[in-house]
């Protein structure tokens, strides 16, 4: 009996020590997988990119700069020009960890493949992004970004060293994707007539401009996008998550917070405050960016089948209006004839969509009529976009668009909590939503 | 740590293997009890010896033994009695039932039985009879209040809501909380799947357990207790022993049970009557639009003409189901206020029939134990919320040979409920009733809706933000209907329309074997299976709020199955005169398997039937997703335990395993000690203290991360913003996308260090009992899913950083203050203070762990655990308020940390005072110095409807309000005036809308002191006298009368603090339009045959 009594003990025993097999190889994620090709992923990059310009950050410089009104809960704080740092950690998120780390994850592998057209439009994506970022926080991390075994604290770069790192980039990806047109890996996300050499051109000049390099906006603009259809834009379906942000927003999620009564763009649409140039078109244009609410208190931005954020309505990424105007502005800054021709290609363009009357200017080249006239063109076509933001801050305001309150408009987005809460390197002190960026 | 473990195990060895005796005569006897009954099982040991034996089923017992030996008889519950071994062969004993009705026993954390004067941990007992009382529908719902150390808090007053319990303090951040829950030595899920700020209340998988089928609850509060469990025991083992058929007496017993329990909701909102749904004093008129303001800023109510609303009939109009039309409304006339109307439609009084029989039965070789439980709740709620459980057991014990027994344990449970949408959630139950304007009728809330051309919308959905009802348009291009539907659902359509389901088909299979190698030496083998399947399905006809708005269904199938091996031997040795010692070595191989299938369907294609299956829209419109998971564990322990003359007593454990979720981390080893001294002998006046103990321990337990937490993995992609917009990845091309977790191939386990001490002491010949405990437990390496700098490229790395302390005290007081033969009082008092405070968060700030953005539950480091972070107020640097310039209050920039939901310290207070076949007994418990976030009072100053915004008050000078605008001196306005520091303001409708309410930057003025003290239950029973029943064949027939939940003391107005938004999530003290809790009259029969 004692025999067997050590036998079974000591079959217990090894059983349970020599049983390491038993609980072996078992922790590799069944539910996800452990590598991926770069022409999977370039999409992701573009998500990201397409939620920072199209999301939250649009819709908070909308209300900032009096495109739209906050009417509901959260969003009338932030119609006071009241918001904290916790607000802007979706615009961090969706920039670098979604977008910059997937593109510049894609550019790596695309390399090691040799596919050099991918890296490029990959580079494109994460130019424009990092561009974004800077332009609406100031210093930003650059140099040091996504590369966590190195910098788990990556240090801020001045906002002038990255927008000067976006055009080196831009640049770099310019020779890599030669004369392909910019369909090429955009999937069903984005659509464009234009080669993604084009789409480089025309961030290069929206950088520029944001930077006050006017001379070189001017030649980068003259080699952007040069029809309407090429315009880069986020393309949408009436599946759920799937539509216009805009519209996802106001209609799916937040019935509501989103208005645009008595914003100071519907004031310019509707006759309130008179425009730089009379337009009649702009009546068409009324209704296409706003309904009246059916109490006739107020209005929205039209989410309706025929409305400027439609289920299916396209966004724009970077569009033929914005680089034209871009050039009108760095014409006219650098004593260059063609600001007069720019802007009204523009408005004769503007009259064929509504099919109404936008008059040429009357104003003469290089005036500040004439570039009080583009800025406001640029303010009022560019609904929805961040660049009228950016515009209003780098000019001091000289369309003189009223604050929602106070006598100042938000001069940038403030760092994130999230950033704050881990990254010694943010800037302190803590700049506030009023203080410009650098470069302002 | 390795030799170590090798070491003792062979000395184990050692012991196990050793050696033989003399053998001279056989002693042969019978052991009987004071009656005379057989006692079967009696240990009988050859003193200094390890050679023994038991008494069989007659009693009868064979040994043998040399003249002069000294016989030891021990039993549990009877005194131990020494025999010397003379001439005579046949020695029969008479044991002596231990006066002490106190010499509890409990179980260990392997499953056997030991006396509560030997425990050196603090282990609680909870009997079958307190169960029983608490009138609760969950085992764990019925646990609160019995012990110290233990906070249970139930999710809700929901039907088979589940509950939160937590022992000791909270130990891990990201791992497991729940207990580990052993019942009949298998090893149980208590998973509560969900439970987020939105959905429905979800079950606690431990609630599936038929209440009536438990004999005890051990609560294994102390590491070192639990430590044999190694990784998973460190929340803490709650060891469940179920009824089985007994050893002799009556050859069979029936036992039924029936009872009517009759539920309401215990607390309610207040809602202002006195103004209507309108803004700025201006009544909504629905003109021709058909989205209606959700605020209640109207005029009064009371000023309105009177008679009928003007309307007009030209154009859209709704047909509610009784015929009644709705037109849009050009001038509000009717002075009604519904709230008592809305009110009475949505609440009615709950009803469950639960009946329970139960049969047992004794043999020759076999006892037998089956059980079939129905329990059939209707909630509280006029429509579909209800919870039905039927469940069946059978426990078989069979003697194979004398030698060998084989137990099996084993359920089958069928659950099946309708569950209702609670919380931060378009389609909340509370959502839509609270905000519902006072002047709104809700009653009629489905019918037609005809649109000014005629064109009908069927099952049509009418809310106070949409009173004409969802209407429809057919687009042709996509082939689908697309809905407008109200912003918030009505109430009754959250509760009759949409349809919230979920079965669960679960059995628990448990053989056990054990074989007596020798008289001394027992083998046991036991396996487990755990396995359940719970389907779910959620409906939302189109016409729904929000994601329902064209109708949403989904359905999640989550199985989930563990299994358990253990098998071990145990045995005691005498290795000197007056050392006892008893030894446990054994191997344990545990697996889970996880499986959830989920699939949604939006946007239906015929939405005009109840169709509650996939098929009903377009591919594009219908996802599904899968997760599995499968981990492992095999460990080998060892349990030691000496008794030095009865008066020291040593305990050590030691658990070595490896755990598939970590890799790399090698054998882990889990020790832990305990040291007992009995003091009782030394006492000079037994009179007074009967009884004493002191007890010290050390223990270690950890917790294992979630599996796959180790690699970085490349995942389907896909963005979205906090406010829910966002792009779907597997519609835009499916991109993938490198995981936003960072994996960390060095992860090792938490781990749970605890040292206790404590004693446990009774006076006054047992009358009175007083134990008291004090822990230092402390969580080292917990792992933290740390934030990384977005711009470092991921959002977060899983980390074994932070580090976590508990501190408490337990106490335990109870007595039976009268003990008469007619009449017996008896009280308890139970006291738990835990402190808990996050000592290390490796350099992140915070993090969240449930909650919203804005005011959340989470860990920072100096902070006690789930504290609750929001926004206040800005102050300057001698606290004083910073004003804007109308003189208000503004937000900090940054979110601070403003009140904790733990408490100080929870007590509670048992009585039971019988006399004759009465028996009365109350519980009253206490939770004191929780706060919580009352994130639905914020909100309901927001929209207008909370009464404190309903005053209206004249100005004393010209004052402004929030927004600026001037209000003159005299002028009567809708708010009061208040100052905040810079002279008075008006508070009115622009302050609730932005910082003065739930909407706006600020929670601190939300956050509030939820201490509360309730009579948790109030019992009668009688028992029946026993010749009056004996006529009917009953051996024991009882009815009684049970209120549970009957007194709420508390400061908190419209909602039992003990609810929860997030469920039994870590995440505690968060408020938000969750679904309310019940108070409950039950009357019950217990009749036994």
């Amino acid at each position: 009996m004692k025999k067997f009594a050590y036998i079974l003990s000591f079959i217990v025993l090894t059983m349970g020590l020599a049983c390491e097999s038993y609980t072996e190889d078992l922790n590799t994620d069944p539910n996800q997988f452990s590598s991926a090709p770069p022409e999977l992923i370039i999409g992701q990059a573009q998500l990201g990119w397409m939620q920072l310009v199209t999301s939250n950050s649009a819709r908070y410089a909308g209300i900032f700069m009096n495109h739209f009104t906050g009417e509901d809960r959260q969003y009338i704080t932030v119609n006071e020009y009241s918001t904290t740092a916790s607000d802007y950690d979706d615009t961090w998120d969706d920039a670098y960890v979604d977008g910059i780390t997937q593109a510049q994850l894609t550019k790596n592998l695309a390399l090691d493949t040799g596919n050099n057209l991918l890296a490029g439009i990959a580079q494109i994506c994460e130019a424009a992004i990092f561009g974004e970022m800077a332009a609406l926080f100031g210093d930003i991390p650059f140099s040091e970004a996504n590369d966590i075994d190195n910098f788990p604290n990556p240090a801020y770069d001045s906002q002038a060293s990255v927008l000067a790192g976006v055009q080196a980039l831009l640049d770099d990806a310019i020779t890599k994707v030669g004369s392909e047109p910019a369909s090429i890996y955009a999937g069903n996300r984005l659509s464009s007539d234009a080669t993604w050499a084009e789409i480089a051109h025309s961030l290069k000049a929206r950088y520029y401009l944001i930077a006050k390099d006017y001379s070189n906006a001017l030649t980068s603009a003259r080699n952007g996008i040069s029809t309407p259809e090429g315009s880069l834009v986020s393309l949408h379906t009436t599946s759920t998550n799937t539509e216009n942000l805009y519209y996802q927003f106001m209609v799916d999620e937040r019935d509501g917070y989103l208005g645009a009564t008595e914003s100071h763009l519907l004031h310019l649409l509707n006759g309130t405050v008179a425009r730089e140039i009379a337009t009649p078109g702009d009546a068409e244009r009324l209704d296409f960016y706003f309904t009246p609410y059916s109490g006739g208190t107020g209005h929205a931005p039209n989410v309706t089948v025929n409305g400027v954020f439609a289920e299916t309505a396209s966004m724009n990424i970077i569009s033929y209006e914005e680089v034209k105007l871009i050039e009108a502005e760095a014409a006219n800054r650098t004593g260059d004839p063609g600001d007069v021709a720019a802007f009204n290609e523009v408005r004769s363009y503007l009259a064929s969509v509504y099919n109404s009357s936008f008059p040429p200017t009357t104003s003469v080249t290089g005036s500040t009529d004439l570039l009080r006239e583009i800025l406001e063109e640029k303010y009022i076509t560019l609904i929805g976009e961040l660049q009228p933001f950016h515009d209003i801050r780098r000019t001091d305001n000289i369309l003189n668009v009223p604050p929602k309150t106070g006598n100042v408009i938000p001069q940038r987005f403030i760092y994130p909590q999230v950033e704050i809460d881990t990254n010694p390197n943010v800037p302190s002190p803590l700049p506030t939503l009023f203080d410009p960026t650098p470069i302002n | 740590m390795k030799i170590n473990l090798k070491g003792i195990l062979t000395l184990f060895l050692a012991l196990v293997v050793q050696l033989s005796f003399a053998q001279e005569k056989t002693i042969t006897g019978t052991v009987t009890d004071e009656a005379g009954l057989p006692l079967p099982g009696v240990n009988i040991l050859i003193k200094g010896t390890i050679k023994g034996s038991q008494s069989d089923i007659d009693g009868k017992y064979s040994i043998e033994a040399n003249v002069g030996d000294t016989l030891v008889f021990s039993y549990l519950g009877f005194n131990s009695q020494s025999v010397v071994v003379k001439d005579a062969n046949t020695i029969n004993v008479t044991m002596v039932e231990d006066v002490s009705v106190l010499d509890e026993v409990i179980i260990n954390a392997l499953g056997i039985e030991k006396k509560k004067d030997d425990d050196l941990s603090s282990t609680s007992i909870v009997k079958v009879d307190q169960l029983q009382r608490s009138g609760e529908a969950g085992v764990l719902q019925a646990l609160s209040g019995k012990t110290s150390g233990v906070n249970i808090t139930r999710n809700s007053g929901d039907p088979g809501a589940g509950a939160y319990i937590q022992i000791r303090g909270q130990n891990t951040i990201l791992g497991d909380s729940s207990p580990l829950i052993v019942i009949d030595g298998a090893i149980i899920s208590n998973n509560s799947i969900g439970g987020g700020t939105a959905g429905v209340v979800q079950q606690s998988r431990l609630n599936d357990i038929n209440q009536e089928d438990i004999e005890s609850i051990s609560v294994l509060k102390g590491a070192s207790a639990a430590a044999v469990y190694g990784t998973g025991a460190a929340n803490g083992v709650i060891v469940i022993k179920t009824k089985r058929g007994t050893r002799g007496g009556k050859k069979w017993k029936v036992e039924y049970k029936n009872s009517f329990s009759f539920d309401q909701v215990n607390v309610e909102w207040e809602k202002q009557g006195i103004f209507g749904q309108g803004f700025g004093g201006v009544d909504h008129l629905t003109g021709s639009g058909q989205s209606n303001t959700g605020f209640s800023y109207g005029g009064r109510i009371d000023a309105r003409s009177g008679g009928p609303d003007t309307v007009d009939t030209s154009g859209a109009y709704f047909e509610a189901a009784n015929g009644t039309l709705y037109y849009p409304v050009t001038q509000k006339n009717s002075t009604e206020v519904f709230n008592q109307i809305n009110r009475d439609a949505v609440f009615k009084t709950g009803v469950t029939i639960e009946n329970n029989v139960s049969l047992s039965h004794s043999g020759e070789d076999s006892r037998t134990f089956v059980s079939v439980s129905n329990w059939d709740q209707d909630g509280i709620y006029s429509g579909a919320s209800d919870y039905r459980r039927t469940s069946l057991r059978m426990n078989s014990d069979i003697d194979i040979t004398d030698k060998f027994i084989l137990k099996m344990s084993s359920t089958y449970v069928n659950i099946e409920s309708n569950r209702v949408q609670t919380g931060s959630n378009l389609n909340g139950l509370y959502l839509g009733y609270l905000r519902t304007s006072p002047d709104f009728d809700m009653r009629d809330y489905v019918g037609t809706y005809f649109s000014p051309s005629g064109v009908p919308t069927p099952n049509s959905h009418r809310g106070y933000r949409q009173l004409l009802g969802s209407s429809r348009t057919f687009n042709a291009t996509n082939g689908t209907f697309s809905y407008n539907s109200p912003a918030y659902n009505n109430p009754l359509w959250t509760i009759n329309k949409q349809k919230n389901l979920n079965e669960v088909n679960r059995f628990i299979f448990a053989p056990e074997l054990n074989y007596e190698i020798n008289d001394n030496l027992l083998l046991t083998g036991r396996y487990s299976l755990d396995y359940y399947q719970d389907n779910r399905i959620n409906y939302w006809p189109a016409g729904s709020a929000g994601d329902g708005t064209n109708g949403l269904f989904s359905e999640d199938r989550i199985t989930e199955s563990n299994q358990n091996i253990n098998l071990f031997v145990s045995g005691s040795a005498n290795i000197l005169d007056d050392l006892r010692m008893d030894y446990t070595v054994g191997t344990q191989f545990f697996q889970n398997k996880y499986k959830r299938l989920s699939a949604e369907e939006t946007n239906f294609t015929n939405p005009d039937e109840v169709f509650l299956n996939l098929g009903n829209a377009t591919s594009a419109n219908s996802n599904a997703s899968d997760f599995i998971s499968l981990t492992r564990k095999s460990g080998a322990f060892a349990l030691l335990n000496f008794d030095y003359k009865n008066e020291f007593l040593f305990e050590l454990t030691a658990r070595g395993e490896y755990v598939s979720s970590l890799p790399n981390a090698g054998m882990i080893f889990y020790p832990s000690a305990s040291a007992g001294w009995n003091f009782t002998r030394h006492v000079e006046d037994t009179n007074v203290i009967s009884f004493g103990k002191l007890r010290l321990s050390y223990g270690e337990v950890g917790i294992e991360p979630a599996p796959y937490s180790t690699e970085t993995y490349i995942s389907t992609g896909g963005v979205f913003s906090g406010w829910g917009d966002g792009y779907e990845g597997a519609l835009y091309g499916n991109p993938l996308s490198q995981s936003a977790t960072r994996g960390n191939p060095d992860l090792k386990e938490e781990r749970i260090k605890e040292f206790e001490i404590g004693f446990d002491t009774r006076f006054f010949d047992n009358r009175l009992s007083l134990s008291a405990t004090y822990y230092n437990r402390t969580s080292e390496d917990v792992l933290l899913e740390l934030p990384v700098a977005p711009s470092a490229g991921f959002g977060t790395q899983l980390v074994n950083a932070a580090e976590i302390s508990n501190k408490g005290v337990e106490l335990d007081l109870s007595g039976t203050i009268i003990n008469t033969a007619d009449l017996q009082w008896n009280m308890n008092i139970s006291y738990t203070r835990n402190v808990s405070l996050v000592e290390d968060m490796a350099g992140s700030a915070y993090f969240a762990l449930n909650g919203f953005t804005s005011n959340s539950s989470g860990v920072a480091e100096g902070q006690p655990f789930g504290v609750l972070r929001g926004t206040k107020y800005a102050r300057d640097s001698n606290g004083d308020l910073i004003l804007n310039a109308n003189g208000f209050p503004t937000a900090s920039a940054t979110e601070d940390f403003i009140s904790d939901p733990n408490p100080e310290w929870r007590g509670g207070l048992g009585t039971s005072v019988s006399y004759k076949g009465f028996r009365l007994s109350a519980l009253l418990e206490t939770s004191q110095g929780n706060d919580v976030w009352n994130g639905t009072k914020g909100v309901l100053y927001f929209f207008g409807i909370h009464p404190d915004t309903a005053v209206e008050t004249v100005a004393s000078q010209d004052l402004v309000n929030s927004a600026g605008d001037v209000i003159p001196s005299g002028t009567t306005f809708r708010g009061f005036e208040q100052d905040f520091g810079a002279g008075p303001v008006a508070v009115d409708g622009t302050w609730w809308r932005g910082n003065g309410g739930g909407f706006g930057d600020v929670g601190e003025p939300f956050h509030e002191d939820a201490s509360w003290t309730r009579l948790r239950e109030l019992s009668l029973f009688y028992t029946i006298p026993a010749d009056a029943i004996a006529k009917l064949g009953l051996t024991n027939a009882e009815i009684g009368i049970t209120g549970r939940n009957l007194i709420l003391w508390t400061d908190i107005e419209g909602f039992d603090p003990d609810n929860n938004l997030t469920g039994a999530s870590k995440g505690r003290g968060l408020e938000y339009f969750s679904n309310p809790g019940t108070k409950s009259f039950i009357t019950t029969i217990r009749l036994t045959f």
